[in-house]
Order: structure tokens, then C-alpha cells, then sequence
């Protein structure tokens, strides 16, 4: 050692010893360039890249071809099959199973979110005790204390999983004492009781639109969050041609963009119509058949539009038996029950509305409480001491439960749960939570269609699944995998097929039951005009699950276009009353409760109406979790009187992107269009679209028009008839195409990424009511593209097929393409914004010329391997799913078969679930999108301005008169 | 009388600076057209492996088929190194004493994956298919070289775009038939005409596009 100590440095000074003066820094990068210089000399390559080569070569897996998987999933009370891809066992894109007759391959924005939602970096990673981190089985042992408990409650969401409902019902003949409650603000208790006061049985309505003249639906959003299941979508737009849909609404949503009228009214205006119309028909056909409480039909003729109402129970009178008459959630029980006398007397049960038993393999939470009496129960009962453990199984009490955090501190709480939250705070035991392609399971939906729930990847955290739980309550020491299968045995449910394809549909519908007596009360008829607040789940957070899922923070809100938060929808009118336009914040006292934030003034929303989204706020202790009003003290679903409103001095701003790239008036006067709306956004009837203007004028290039030589020449064709604006296409562009989020403030500043954005106009149609119309815009990838003309590097260039190609190398960001682009679909990254998401970590390894930080390595394991990340600095756009474009072609070449092309979808198409975005060769005649585009409803954006042939054609949304008066003007106009 | 401000010799100073100034331009030039080439930077490169598993020794005095360790070059996109287990087929008899076989065994036991050191490499914006390269009679030689002589693998060929490019516009100049795509040591008698033949054969029509490699 001694000798070690004595050594002295061989030099006397080296660079690093020397004091750090300007003089020797300068020197030392002066040296550090000659060694990189000199470095150049030979072939030293960096960094030197590692290839870790697999032990074993697993089975069915070739490296860099992704495997596919069935699992299945379920959301907002349905179920829905999936197909996962999955690169080297790392699931990347969720997408649904053809085979599942729920969603037939289809699916939405939170299905596609789910991948994100996986590999989010803020889940709860490790089991908690007292705050400490702890080990499961440690706290299986507390549960073990507890489970025999008259005390014990245990909470969880509405579940369709088979196996799940199976092991409660275990739990609960085993310790009879044992309260169960199903928590789940977004449910269908209103529908669910109707049907089961009237027909004794529990039942869900199927609608049947095949032979539908007329449907009626009050603030029923059936399109949209209160749909049945996904492929019910593709049935409605189908059958739509042949009916008319009149909409009475407080506030607009994706439904109405269908409805042909809509009457603006609210909840109050319209419990007083359909008691009105109820009562006109039961004198016309009588009713005493159907109920025994007519005389309760009361209503106040104030709050009925009597002219309208007259005319639409003319239209259920012509249509007897050939209409649906519908509500939503956000009505009473008692509308619900009078709704279903109204179809009962006009005999349409059993033609036109099916009303189906639940499968009855599970759903164990029909027959129980609903969602307002298990909250009240579980308050009573744990004020007053009645329980004292809870185990939740992913329900955060402190959202629903109206008790003071002291009270819930003191029970002995286990729970499960995959973020943080105020109730992780108060809870003793914490159990990190399964993603759902974390575990197995088992889910039925209610038609009675069997689905297995495959995991794809081993838990990234060590979580446990809500079976997991159960199985230990019941002292089983079987693993779920293995319990499963035991349990599919003694069922007689193959697991071999379940595993194969997903599901296994079940073949007969299940049977109808219909109507004995519908009883109802009388409604509150008086004079009070105070405005109401209503609060309706989420297009993008659904009720708070997705708080802190960043791209559906940044996918706009189908109806208001916020992203990043959500405001008070007041009207035109309201805000003219309070002096308030949009970004204003005010406070309103509700139920002895204040919400504070900002307003944003909407076309459509009813006057004495202020509507909120649920599930804002701070929902979990998560980075994006922050953002809008939170609307926890209240329930969706229910109407709650305003008792004051105050204006505060405070303005906010508010993320809308409607604004930012939207082809509205504005922004085309300012490129010299005017008054092109109509134009942009086509709405004819079928009486134009059969008899169309000719009026073909020729424009001529001044550039060298291409030609187009390729073998294969790819086109879209996006029919605005049946696109509903829900925004699953968007999602799904974001989740196959390594689109990031940017955040609330660069959403303000319009540089939100997102490739495929649903435009939102609002127009007056010519009953002067209030529509809403949704347009998706993605590159339309124009023959003439204006782009590609001011480019000064070459970067955006036309290939032989037509298509509109993005050379990021060659990019330099001088942005002169998005100007120039009519369509505004071209994204430039301002920012490595993977880089500045709060979310991303330091990078292990700096270089000199290397990034600093990196996504987080589990949101790297999301990232599509076959689409380039692109840096900061150029521009970026859609590429109709190059990639996958590429490997169709190859894989049609080396099996030497074309039906990998006609097999080729976007993801966008892919996610659709009304086939409104159809992709393909429109070199082949045979091809879906060739006859897209010899429909008579075919116009080409911006065509006959601006002559840029684009690939994208629109079909024209379809209008139909309902109301006489506006037909007379039409027909005279006319002549 | 004062003497001239510059000596003589000041005359030829500006030839000289004239020819320093294009020999400094001509450096700068060549120093990116040469050294920071893939040309000069990229060939040749030939890492140390971690066990020194020789091409020559397995391909030409064997003779095995590249296709027996890339097992995936037909079908995917990335031509596979092979997993461990494919290498102890043999190893679990042949040369079990030898220290480097010893090594990959303790590798194949101990379930430690081998690090092998990455040779040929493209960046992440360009996609390269092995499956559709081979598939059309583009051999494993045009762009890997005569692997089958290589005690250690290095980098035969530039990899650059434009050498890619190369045979995008011209295949004719570089197709051979499927069956002799991994023989490394054959050659046509004719390329030209043969590889005429074959692209009408294959139906060979390399775009030049971006797209056609970029995503």
C-alpha cells in the first residue's frame, strides 16, 4: 500500500490537474477536436451496438414480426373483444377482435388508450403497509384477520368478469354476513330498474334499426357513452337513411350529430314533453293495458314546445310500431318508466325496441342496489360504525362517499388500486393493481358472449388482480391461471378455443321478455325556471380512470374541443345574461357545494342548463391528474338545482383546438375563402345528391402536374354521413404512429401533434336549430400538393403511388409547407416533445451532440418499432399508415398474394366503428374506397378552389326536413 | 533612402497562399467526401466478438447454409443471429473442450445471453427487409461480402444510400437466382443477361421513392 501512496504522477501536469483558466479550457477542446478528428481516421464506429441473442428461440416468435393476441376488456357496461399486437413480448397497439360480436373488430379512444395506460410510469409500483413499502403476502396475512368480519365491506366497480362474479358469490355463501357494493358512477340504473319494475325481470334494451321510420331520444346520448355496445354504431348508420331522428337535448353531444332535429330543452322542459306526449297517446290508444298509474301523467304546458310535440306525435301515430322512443341516463327513473308506457302503446316492444334478459351467467350487481343507494348505505353504515375494514377493490372512496377523510382514516382499508390517490392517503394496506394485459380472467357481456381475458405481458409491478384478492378471501391456493382453468372446466367452456380466438359468441340472442305494467309517479310541474347543472361522464376520461392518461388529455372533447381540462358549457344566452364569455371563471353554489372554474361559451347548450364533464380534477396524486373542475361531490346522471351564481375577476385560458387548425371562416378569409363553409362541410338532401348542379369548370395547373405510375395507387374515402366525432380514430393514429402530447400550454399556443384531428361546426339548419357536425382531417395527400411546391430541401415529396411522403432527414423546419397547407394537417415539432414531457427521465449516457433526457423506459416499450421517431425541428404528418403500406406490399410480394392488400387497413379505418375511414388501391375497381368514390355524395375538399386533387375524398352528411313548416319553405323555395 | 517594406521573396507569396487556400479546399473537401464517407468510416469495421466464432471455419469448410443460423431471412424483416441453442446442436459434441466452446456452454447453461457486437448497421430511419431482398434473388454477398472467407466478420460494403441506390435503379446488374442466393462463391457467367431475365422472372420493380425505405 505504502508503495502505492509514494508513487508520484508520471507527469507533472496533466489537463485535468491544471487550473480551469479560459486559456486551458480552450486548449483542452482544442485537443478533444484533433482526437475526434483523428478518430475519424480509422474505422471506429460509435456507439458500438450490442446484440443479446435469445438462449432458447421461443416458439411462434420471429424477431421483429409481431404476434397477435385475443384477450378482452371491459368498459362502460360492455364487453368488448381485442386483439393486442405484440412486438418480442412487449404489447404495443390494442385493436378489436372481428370475431367479437360486441365491437366486430371495432373500437374507441379509451380502448386504444389502454396501451398507454399500461405502460404509465405514475403507477403505484410497490405494495404499501402503514406507508411503507410492504410485501403482498404480509398483507394477505391482515386480510386473513379480517374476512370473516361482520364489518367487512367490499367495494368494487360493475363487473361482467365471469370468474370474478363467480368467486363473490363464493364469498358471500361462505360468510353470509360479508356487504358487498358495486361502486360505479357511469352505469345504467335508471334503464336497469325500468325494466326490471315492469317486466320483473332484469333486462337491457336492444334496439332494432332495420325497419325504423322514427327514432326520439331525450338527452340520450345512444351514439356516444351510453351506447349498448360498439357495433351497435355501424347498425344505426346503416338503417339511417330510412329514418329520421329528432333529438331533444340539453346540451350537444356525439348523438345529435346524427339527429335530424334537434330541440333544444331542458331536463325539466323535457320530462313535461314526454308526460305531454305520453298522455296524448294514451287517450288516442289507451293505456290501462300497460299501467295502472295514468292519472299520475301529469305535466305543465309551459314547458312543453305544444307545436312541436303535436307534430312529433303525428310522426308516432303515422310510424305506430315502426319508432323507438328513448332517455338517457340524466332522466329519472319515472321518464324512463313513461317512456317505456309510450313504447308499449305504440306497440313498438318487440318490433323495434327488443328488451333482452342479461346473460345469466354473472352480473351479480343487477339485482342489487344501485350506484346512489350503495353510496348512501355505505355511509350510513360506516358513520355509524357498522363497518369498519373496507377492501376496495379499485374504488376511490373519497370521491363518491360524502364523509370526512377523519372518519374514512380510521377504517382498516385494503386497497387496490394502480395510482395513488386521496384514498391511497387514508388507506392502511395498499395492493398495487393489474393493467388488464397484466392477469388472467374470464368476462361474459351481457348478450351471454363468452371472451378471455389473456395477459400479455408478466405484471410490470408485481400487481395483483381483483380475482387475486377474492381467491385469497377465499383461502384458495390455487393462482388465478390455474383456478381459471379449472373453473372453465367444470363450466364446460373450452379453454383451448377461448384462448384461440378470443370468444365464443354466443349464437341465440337472448330471449325477450316484454312489458307487464309500468307504474310511475307524478313529476315536479312547478314554475321554477332556476337553472340547472348537469353533469355528464367524460368523452375523454370517461368518470376519472383516465386522468392521467396523456393522450386522452390531449384528444379534444368530442362536443366543447378542450383538451387538458374541462369548463362550465353555458349558452349564448346565459352568458349574455351574467356578462360572461368564455374563459371568465365563476363559482356556482350547488347543494350547499361551490364549483369554481372557467365557462366556455357552446352553440347548442340549453339556456337554463350549465353542463360539466365528470371525472376532472385531481383525481390520482399523478403528473397529469390536475387539470379542470373536479365534479367529485356530485353524481353524474343527476340534475342538481344552481342556487347562485357569482362572477369572479379571474379569467383562464382554456386549451381548445378547434381554434388552432380548424378550416372555419376565419381561417379561410384569411386565404381568401369566403363563405365557404358550406362548401368545406357538405349537407345536402337526397334530393340535391340525386339531382346535382353540373357545373364542371376546368382548372388548370400552372406547376407540371405528376404522374401517378405506381402499381398500387392508395386513396381514402371518409363518409361524413356516418362519422360520429368520437374520436377513436385520432387515438388510434396517436397510439400506431409515436405521435406525442405537448400539454396544456403549447395546446393554447396550437401545437398539439395529433395527425388526425375531428373538426366541429356548429350550423344553423333550416329549422333554425342548432346542429352539430363532425369532420375528420388528416393529410389528404393532394396529387397538386401545395406543400411539396414551397418546400426548399426536397423534403416533402411525392412517391409513385400517390403518396404525400415526409422526409424527416432532409427537413430543415423552415414550416413553409404547414403555411401553405389548406388543409392545416401538417405538425411541426417545436419541441423533442418526448423529451419535455414531464413523464421522461434522465438519460443514462449523454454524447455531446445526444439528447438529454428520454421517454420513460416503460413508454418506450409502447413505441411502434416500425415508425421513426421524429426529432425536434421538423415537420410531420399522416402517411396513410406508410408502414404498414410497406409491409402489406412486401408480404403480398413474397407470399405472391394480393389479398395482403386488400386485407390492408389504416389504423385509423381499423379503429372506426362505423366504416366511415375506408383505405385502399383506387387503381382496383374491385376496391371498397373505388366505390367510395363514385358515390353521388363524393366532394373533394378545396377541389374547385384550389385544385390540389386530393387522394382524401369526402361523402357528403345527408339532411332530412322534419318539420312541415320547413318543408313547405323548402319545396317552395324550390318552384 | 528607406528600403522596400517587403522582401523579395513577397512576390510568390500570393501563388503561395492561392495554392495553400485550394489545397486547404481541396482538404476540406476530401476530408468529407473520403474520411466522413460510410466508404471510409463504415468499411472495414471489424469488432472483436466475444467468442471468435469463425465464418470460414462453419460456411466453407463445413459447409453450412447461411439459412441453418438466419433462420429468419426468408420471413422477416431482420435476419436473426441465431439463439444459443442453435450453436449447441453441434457444440453439445463437436469441440466440447475447447475453451471458447466451454465459454458458450457456460453461456447456453447459465441462460446469460452471448453480447455479440453489432457489425452491420443502417440507422433507424431507414427499413431495411431481409425477406424482401432475398426473395427476389438479391444475394446474402451483395451487401455482406464473401462472409464465407471471413475468419472475423467485418464490413464489406459502404451501406450507404447511395449505394443502396445503386442496384434500386439497376437490379439487372446484381440479381441472381433464388436458389443460389446463398452460395456465396458462385457467379453468373452473364450477369446482365441473366439478371434481365430474372427481374422480368420476379417481377423485380425497386421504387426509388422515400417511402420505399422510409417511414
Amino acid at each position: 500500500m505504502s508503495q502505492i501512496k509514494d508513487l508520484k504522477p508520471e507527469f507533472e501536469t496533466t489537463f485535468l490537474s491544471e487550473p480551469k483558466t479560459r486559456r486551458n479550457v480552450l486548449k483542452g477542446i482544442a485537443s478533444g477536436m484533433t482526437v475526434a478528428t483523428l478518430s475519424g481516421c480509422v474505422n471506429i464506429r460509435k456507439p458500438s451496438k450490442k446484440i443479446k441473442t435469445y438462449n432458447d428461440e421461443p416458439d411462434n416468435l420471429i424477431p421483429g414480426i409481431p404476434n397477435y393476441y385475443a384477450t378482452s376488456f371491459e368498459l362502460n357496461g360492455d364487453v368488448d373483444g381485442l386483439i393486442v399486437t405484440s412486438y418480442e413480448g412487449r404489447p404495443t397497439k390494442i385493436d378489436g377482435n372481428p370475431r367479437h360480436p360486441n365491437n366486430l373488430g371495432k373500437s374507441n379512444g379509451f380502448i386504444q388508450a389502454e396501451i398507454h395506460q399500461l405502460y404509465d410510469p405514475d403507477r403505484l409500483k410497490t405494495h404499501q403497509s402503514n406507508n411503507s413499502v410492504s410485501y403482498y403476502k404480509k398483507i394477505i396475512r391482515e386480510l386473513e384477520k379480517v374476512k370473516k368480519d361482520k364489518s367487512l365491506a367490499i367495494v368494487l366497480p360493475n363487473t361482467f368478469s365471469l370468474l370474478n362474479n363467480h368467486l363473490l358469490k363464493r364469498i358471500k355463501s361462505r360468510h353470509k354476513n360479508t356487504n358487498i357494493y358495486f361502486i360505479d358512477p357511469i352505469n345504467n340504473d335508471n334503464q336497469i330498474k325500468t325494466i326490471n319494475n315492469a317486466t320483473g325481470k332484469d333486462g337491457f334494451f336492444d334496439y332494432k334499426f332495420s325497419n325504423l321510420k322514427l327514432m326520439l331520444t331525450f338527452n340520450h346520448d345512444f351514439l356516444g357513452l351510453e351506447k349498448s355496445r360498439i357495433s351497435q354504431l355501424k347498425e344505426y348508420v346503416q338503417a339511417k337513411n330510412n329514418f329520421k331522428t329528432i333529438s331533444f337535448s340539453n346540451s350537444l353531444t356525439v348523438s345529435d350529430s346524427k339527429a335530424d332535429a334537434i330541440i333544444n330543452s331542458s331536463i325539466k322542459e323535457q320530462e313535461n314533453t314526454i308526460y305531454y306526449i305520453a298522455k296524448e297517446l294514451a287517450r288516442k290508444y289507451g293505456a290501462s293495458y300497460h299501467t295502472d298509474s295514468e292519472k299520475n301523467l301529469n305535466f305543465n304546458l309551459k314547458f312543453v314546445n305544444v307545436k312541436k310535440a303535436k307534430e312529433i306525435i303525428k310522426l308516432l301515430i303515422k310510424y305506430r310500431s315502426k319508432s323507438i322512443v328513448s332517455a338517457g341516463e340524466s332522466h329519472s327513473k319515472d321518464i324512463h318508466s313513461v317512456v317505456l308506457l309510450i313504447n308499449s302503446i305504440l306497440n313498438n316492444i318487440n318490433n323495434t325496441v327488443n328488451i333482452r334478459t342479461y346473460s345469466a351467467r354473472n352480473t351479480s350487481f343487477l339485482t342489487k342496489r344501485s350506484y346512489l343507494e350503495s353510496i348512501k348505505d355505505l355511509e350510513i353504515k360506516i358513520t355509524n360504525g357498522e363497518i369498519k375494514s373496507v377492501i376496495s377493490l379499485g374504488v376511490d372512496l373519497t370521491r363518491f362517499l360524502n364523509i370526512s377523510s377523519k372518519i374514512l382514516g380510521k377504517l382498516n382499508t385494503f386497497y387496490l388500486t394502480d395510482y395513488k390517490n386521496r384514498f391511497s392517503e387514508l388507506s392502511k394496506y395498499l395492493i398495487t393493481k393489474t393493467h388488464f394485459l397484466e392477469d388472467w380472467g374470464v368476462l361474459v357481456s351481457k348478450e351471454g358472449h363468452i371472451s378471455i381475458q389473456q395477459p400479455l405481458i408478466n405484471p410490470l409491478y408485481n400487481g395483483k388482480s381483483t380475482t387475486d384478492i377474492l381467491l385469497a378471501l377465499l383461502n384458495e391456493k390455487k393462482n388465478t391461471y390455474t383456478y381459471l382453468r379449472d373453473f372453465l372446466r367444470r363450466k364446460n367452456i373450452s379453454f383451448v378455443t377461448l384462448k384461440r380466438f378470443g370468444v365464443i359468441p354466443k349464437k341465440r340472442k337472448n330471449s325477450k321478455i316484454s312489458v307487464d305494467f309500468v307504474s310511475f309517479n307524478k313529476i315536479n310541474s312547478n314554475e321554477d325556471r332556476s337553472p340547472s347543472l348537469s353533469i355528464t361522464p367524460s368523452y375523454s376520461l370517461l368518470d376519472g380512470r383516465y386522468s392521467n392518461n396523456s393522450w386522452l388529455q390531449e384528444t379534444p372533447d368530442a362536443v366543447s374541443k378542450l383538451t387538458w381540462g374541462n369548463a362550465l358549457q353555458i349558452s349564448h344566452n346565459f352568458g349574455k345574461k351574467h356578462a360572461l364569455e368564455t374563459g371568465d371563471v365563476i363559482k356556482i353554489n350547488v347543494n350547499n357545494k361551490t364549483l369554481k372554474g372557467p365557462v366556455i361559451i357552446l352553440p347548442g347548450q340549453n339556456d337554463e342548463t350549465i353542463t360539466v364533464n365528470y371525472g376532472y380534477g385531481l383525481v390520482y396524486d399523478a403528473t397529469f391528474s390536475k387539470y379542470g373542475i373536479s365534479t367529485d361531490s356530485f353524481s353524474p346522471n343527476l340534475s342538481y338545482e344552481i342556487s347562485s351564481i357569482e362572477k369572479l375577476n379571474e379569467k383562464e385560458m382554456l386549451a381548445d383546438t378547434q381554434m388552432n387548425h380548424g378550416l372555419d371562416e376565419e381561417s379561410l378569409a384569411a386565404s381568401g375563402i369566403k363563405n365557404r363553409i358550406s362548401k368545406i362541410l357538405q349537407i345536402k338532401t337526397e334530393d340535391e345528391i340525386n339531382h346535382p348542379h353540373h357545373s364542371k369548370h376546368h382548372i388548370h395547373s400552372l406547376f407540371k402536374e405528376l404522374k401517378y405510375d405506381g402499381k398500387y395507387q392508395w386513396g381514402m374515402s371518409i363518409d361524413l354521413n356516418s362519422c360520429l366525432g368520437c374520436s377513436a380514430c385520432s387515438v388510434a393514429c396517436q397510439a400506431e404512429n409515436n405521435i406525442p402530447v405537448v400539454g396544456k400550454k403549447e395546446v393554447e399556443r396550437g401545437r398539439e401533434m395529433s395527425w388526425l384531428r375531428v373538426d366541429r361546426y356548429f350550423i344553423e339548419n333550416d329549422a333554425k336549430e342548432t346542429t352539430i357536425n363532425f369532420m375528420p382531417v388528416a393529410c389528404v395527400h393532394c396529387e397538386n400538393a401545395p406543400c411539396e411546391q414551397v418546400c426548399p430541401v426536397n423534403a416533402t415529396v411525392h412517391d409513385d403511388e400517390g403518396l404525400n411522403v415526409m422526409t424527416y432527414n432532409r427537413c430543415i423546419g423552415t414550416r413553409y409547407c404547414a403555411n401553405n397547407c389548406p388543409y392545416k394537417v401538417r405538425r411541426f415539432n417545436f419541441f423533442d416533445w418526448h423529451q419535455k414531457n414531464p413523464q421522461s427521465v434522465k438519460k443514462d449516457r449523454n454524447h455531446l451532440f445526444d439528447y438529454f433526457r428520454e421517454p420513460a423506459k416503460t413508454v418506450q416499450q409502447q413505441f411502434n418499432p416500425e415508425v421513426t421517431i421524429r426529432m425536434r425541428g421538423v415537420m410531420e404528418k399522416c402517411t396513410y399508415c406508410l408502414q404498414r403500406i410497406s409491409n402489406a406490399k412486401i408480404k403480398a410480394k413474397n407470399n405472391n398474394n394480393e389479398k395482403e392488400i386488400d386485407k390492408l387497413q389504416t389504423a385509423c379505418q381499423q379503429a372506426c366503428a362505423t366504416d366511415s375511414i375506408v383505405f385502399g388501391d383506387i387503381s382496383n375497381e374491385k376496391s371498397m374506397v373505388s366505390k367510395k368514390r363514385k358515390s353521388k355524395r363524393r366532394y373533394d375538399l378545396l377541389q374547385t378552389e384550389l385544385n390540389t386533387k386530393p387522394r382524401t375524398i369526402y361523402l357528403a352528411k345527408i339532411k332530412k326536413h322534419v318539420w312541415n313548416e320547413t318543408k313547405k319553405e323548402k319545396s317552395h323555395g324550390h318552384h | 533612402m528607406r528600403s522596400q517594406i517587403f522582401p523579395e521573396w513577397a512576390n510568390i507569396l500570393p501563388i503561395i497562399l492561392l495554392i495553400s487556400i485550394v489545397i486547404l479546399l481541396g482538404g476540406v473537401v476530401h476530408l468529407f467526401w473520403f474520411w466522413f464517407s460510410p466508404n471510409h468510416l463504415n468499411v472495414g469495421y471489424q469488432p472483436k466478438q466475444p467468442i471468435p466464432f469463425s465464418h470460414a471455419v462453419h460456411v466453407d469448410n463445413i459447409g453450412i447454409d447461411c439459412r441453418y443460423c438466419h433462420s429468419n431471412v426468408e420471413k422477416a424483416a431482420h435476419s436473426n443471429i441465431p439463439a444459443t441453442e442453435t450453436c449447441m446442436n453441434c457444440h453439445k459434441q463437436v469441440k466440447k473442450d475447447s475453451k471458447h466452446i466451454k465459454k458458450l456452454t457456460r453461456h447456453y447453461e447459465s441462460g446469460e445471453p452471448i453480447e455479440w457486437v453489432k457489425v452491420h448497421m443502417l440507422p433507424d430511419y431507414a427499413y431495411f427487409n431481409h425477406s424482401a431482398h432475398v426473395n427476389v434473388g438479391v444475394s446474402c454477398v451483395q451487401c455482406h461480402g464473401q462472409v464465407n472467407k471471413m475468419e472475423v466478420v467485418y464490413q464489406a460494403k459502404p451501406l450507404s444510400m447511395g449505394w443502396c441506390l445503386e442496384c434500386h435503379r439497376e437490379p439487372e446488374k446484381y440479381l441472381w437466382p433464388k436458389d443460389k442466393v446463398t452460395q456465396l462463391d458462385w457467379r453468373p457467367k452473364d450477369q446482365l443477361k441473366l439478371g434481365l431475365e430474372l427481374k422480368e422472372k420476379y417481377n423485380v420493380n425497386p421504387g426509388e421513392a422515400c417511402s420505399v425505405c422510409h417511414r
